[in-house]
This record gives C-alpha cells, sequence and structure tokens, in this order.
C-alpha cells in the first residue's frame, strides 16, 4: 500500500494525452492527494478540471487559496498563477515573474510541494517541450520523495522527461501503464 | 543529514526576519503566505549578494537605507494595464451605471504596486465622465512602488501590451491616447492622476481611512493566509457605503472569509462583489 500523502504531476506539451491514461485508473482507496501542475496558456480558461470529471473516479477541482489539501481529489493549478503548498499543507497562489517563461512553474510548485511533503511525495514529470520540472524533481528527492519522469518513448513530447532523466539517476524511468500499476500497488 | 539541517536553519532565518521587519519597522509579513515570502528572500539573496537570510537581516537592522529597497523585493510587482480585461469591461458596463447615481464618488485601489490598475480605472472612470468628480485612494506598503505610480511614467512596452487589454475592456479610445511618449518611455495624461491620492497603508496593521463605493483590491490577497484575508476583506466591508462594490482577482474569492455573508455575490467570474 502507498504510504505517501501526495502525487504531484506535473507537464506541458502532450500532458494531456498522458493524464487522460493515468487519471481515469485512480485507486478506490482515495488515500493521497493528486496535484497537477500544468502549462497553459496564460488566457487558457482552466478547463481541465471540467475535462477530467467525467473520466476521473475522483472529485476534479482547480486549486484555490487557503484551500486545505485532501485526500482523493485530483487538483490542477489555475493558468497564469504559481501553485505552493503552505506548511499547513493548505495551497497558496502568487504571480512571480515567469520561469522559463511558463506560469505556473512546475520547478516553484515541485520545490515547494518537497518542501512540505518530503518523504510523502510522488512526482511525475509527463510530456513536454521545456525542461522545467527537472530541478524540481531533484528538489522532491533530496527531501527525500520519490521522482518519476514519464518513459520518453511514451511521450508526445519527450523534452521534458528526458531533461529530469539526464540530471539524475534517482529519477526513475515509468510508461503511464506502469503508473497506474504503481499507485494500485500493483509494482512497488 | 547536513542538507536537511540548512532547510530548518533557513526556515528559521525566515522567521526571523519577519519578526525583526515587524519590531523593528512595523512592517506586518507576519499572516503572508510563507512559501512566497521565502521564495521573494531567495531573490533577495542573490539581489544582495547576502550569502544567507540573516545578512540580509543583518543589513536591514544596520542600514537605514535598506529597509525600502527590501520591501521593494518582498512586494510582488506583477501587474498590467487593464489586467483581466473583462473585470474592467464589468464595471463599465454593470457597476459604473450604479456609480453614475451619485454626486461624488470615493474608489480605494489597494495593492496599488506600480500603479497600472489606477491608471486603468482612471481611464474607464474618464471615459464615462465620472473621473472630475472621483477621488481615488491608491494604497500599497511599498513606498517604491507608489513613488513610481504617481510619476505615471511606464515603458512603452507596458502601454503596448495594455492596448489589446484595453480594447477588450470596452475602451472607447486608443490606449495611446492617454501618453506621450519621448525616449522609449510612456508618460501618462497628468489629468488622469490628478484626483488620485497616493498613500502608504498597511492591510494587515492600518485601519479604514474613508468611506468607499468602490474597492478594487486584486491578486493582494493570495498572498495572505486566511487570517489577514479576513482581516483586509472586513476593513473593505467597514469601508464601503450600503450597495458599495468590492472587486477581488480572478482567483481570490470572498466565499470562505468572515465578511462573505455580508456581501452579495454580483459577479462570480469576475469576483465582484456588493455589500449588502
Amino acid at each position: 500500500m502507498p504510504t505517501f500523502k501526495a502525487l504531484a504531476i506535473g507537464g506541458s506539451a502532450g500532458a494531456i494525452e498522458t493524464l487522460k491514461q493515468i487519471l481515469p485508473h485512480l485507486p478506490a482507496s482515495r488515500d493521497f492527494a493528486v496535484i497537477v501542475t500544468l502549462h497553459l496558456l496564460p488566457r487558457g480558461q482552466s478547463l481541465l478540471a471540467t475535462i477530467f470529471r467525467e473520466r476521473c473516479p475522483w472529485p476534479t477541482k482547480e486549486a484555490e487559496s487557503t484551500e486545505p489539501i485532501l485526500p482523493g481529489v485530483v487538483y490542477f493549478a489555475p493558468a497564469d498563477y504559481d501553485l505552493s503548498v503552505e506548511l499547513d499543507r493548505t495551497f497558496s497562489l502568487s504571480n512571480e515573474e515567469p520561469v522559463m517563461f511558463s506560469r505556473p512553474s512546475i520547478d516553484l510548485f515541485l520545490v515547494s510541494a518537497a518542501s512540505v511533503f518530503k518523504g510523502e511525495l510522488i512526482a511525475l514529470l509527463t510530456s513536454g517541450a521545456n525542461s522545467d520540472g527537472a530541478n524540481g524533481l531533484l528538489e522532491v528527492i533530496r527531501r527525500g520523495g520519490t521522482a518519476f519522469a514519464q518513459a520518453p518513448e511514451t511521450a508526445e513530447f519527450p523534452e521534458m522527461p528526458k531533461a529530469a532523466l539526464k540530471l539524475s539517476k534517482d529519477v526513475r524511468s515509468l510508461t503511464p501503464k506502469e503508473m497506474v500499476e504503481f499507485l494500485n500497488g500493483r509494482i512497488s | 543529514m547536513r542538507t536537511l539541517m540548512t532547510d530548518e536553519s533557513q526556515d528559521l532565518e525566515v522567521e526571523l526576519l519577519i519578526e525583526a521587519l515587524f519590531q523593528r519597522f512595523k512592517y506586518d509579513f507576519r499572516n503572508y503566505a510563507r512559501s512566497s515570502v521565502a521564495r521573494r528572500l531567495q531573490h533577495a539573496m542573490t539581489r544582495f549578494h547576502c550569502p544567507t537570510i540573516s545578512h540580509i537581516q543583518a543589513r536591514l537592522l544596520h542600514e537605514p537605507a535598506f529597509l525600502s529597497e527590501l520591501i521593494d523585493v518582498l512586494t510582488v510587482p506583477t501587474t498590467e494595464m487593464f489586467r483581466d480585461p473583462s473585470y474592467f469591461l464589468a464595471l463599465r458596463k454593470n457597476v459604473i451605471p450604479f456609480l453614475k447615481t451619485f454626486p461624488s464618488l470615493k474608489v480605494w485601489i489597494a495593492g496599488t504596486s506600480t500603479g497600472e490598475e489606477v491608471v486603468s480605472m482612471a481611464i474607464l472612470f474618464k471615459e464615462e465622465g465620472l473621473l472630475e468628480k472621483t477621488t481615488i485612494y491608491a494604497t500599497d506598503i511599498n513606498q517604491r512602488s507608489l513613488d513610481h505610480a504617481a510619476r505615471g511614467i511606464f515603458d512603452t512596452e507596458t502601454i503596448q501590451k495594455g492596448t489589446h487589454n484595453y480594447r477588450e475592456a470596452g475602451g472607447t479610445a486608443s490606449m495611446t491616447d492617454y501618453v506621450s511618449v519621448a525616449y522609449g518611455s510612456a508618460k501618462v495624461d497628468p489629468s488622469l492622476l490628478k484626483n488620485v491620492v497616493f498613500s502608504d497603508h498597511s492591510l494587515a496593521t492600518d485601519s479604514v481611512f474613508t468611506e468607499a463605493h468602490l474597492v478594487s483590491c486584486r491578486n493582494v490577497l493570495i498572498y495572505f493566509d486566511r487570517d489577514l484575508q479576513n482581516r483586509a476583506t472586513t476593513l473593505f466591508k467597514d469601508s464601503l457605503i450600503r450597495g458599495g462594490f468590492m472587486g477581488l482577482g480572478s482567483r481570490e474569492s470572498l466565499r470562505f472569509l468572515d465578511p462573505a455573508s455580508l456581501f452579495k455575490v454580483f459577479d462570480e467570474h469576475n469576483r465582484l462583489y456588493q455589500k449588502l
């Protein structure tokens, strides 16, 4: 059984396709939170929570300022804001200088989530055409969490997971199918 | 093990610096969302070439001129002209008609930052024929930002980006009609800022200073914890006349805050609330 409390998923171009292979198969136990940080167009409507409402067995919603992070819920970072985790395990939002021209920044989110969840955090970096998130995965590992990158051959845009795998041999490569197996406790 | 100790030391340094700012200078960041303050202090370490946050604290306590430099880094200046154009469009279409029924108006823009929100609001009020009878109170804790805002000088890029927003916000002229460009900078028409009172005001420590018909405070509450969000929105409630309007940022909500029951949700999408 998983002992982690949060699964952080980051991604950019092509990540929605990966999410479609994972989120519909979340385990019935609902004992961790899923927090998704994707690069979106700055003015893009935050439709992700709506898109996945029908496909996902868990409730989905956009993360809100001061909201407690609860197990069994899939949260999405709002477009054009940075998402952080506070020590009391609530969300906070901010507007900071875009990191690598992207807001939300995956690195920024992972650093903050790692500092709070430490060994109880699992992070997965999925498809994307830039290297945001790779440094964040290092921080997840440094804080005692577990870091995965989507197997590049299964990602529509492999640059993002490749950057993470290149950066550290402690980042494990998983296909979306293996991720589902892992989350359901069928592989460790 | 050493890295974990470093993490703990740094958390403590953040706490101590926040405490020093409050005890020595009455700048109260104690109820700010901690993750953002910690990140701003990381920026400050780079900007001021300080190897640790304790070095920042030493400069803060021993160099009189350093305070305003540090406040400048701690407050986040992300803003643009007519940011979230639909907010300004909603004000123009649905709030301005109510404001037009008053002989004189007071507007409070809390968290003025570098002044883009003030200029946007002043342009809107001018185009709706309300600017002459309106006093705009523009407040912030960052004196440098207030000075910048009061000068009314922006880089031309800010104006260019604003042009698109301005049109989406229902602008009836052209953004460039309100600025004169020289040497790569754009100065806004001084008549726009004539009735604006810029002042230092803290939502964490100060109280209500005026009665207002409209309070606009956008992307400020997100940096606060819930207690401070409650304090700030209670100030807005106390400041507003009955029927007055409050506008928040696109990801800010009154829903879970103390004064929620004292407001009507006027426009959910644009985060406009009307005091009952």
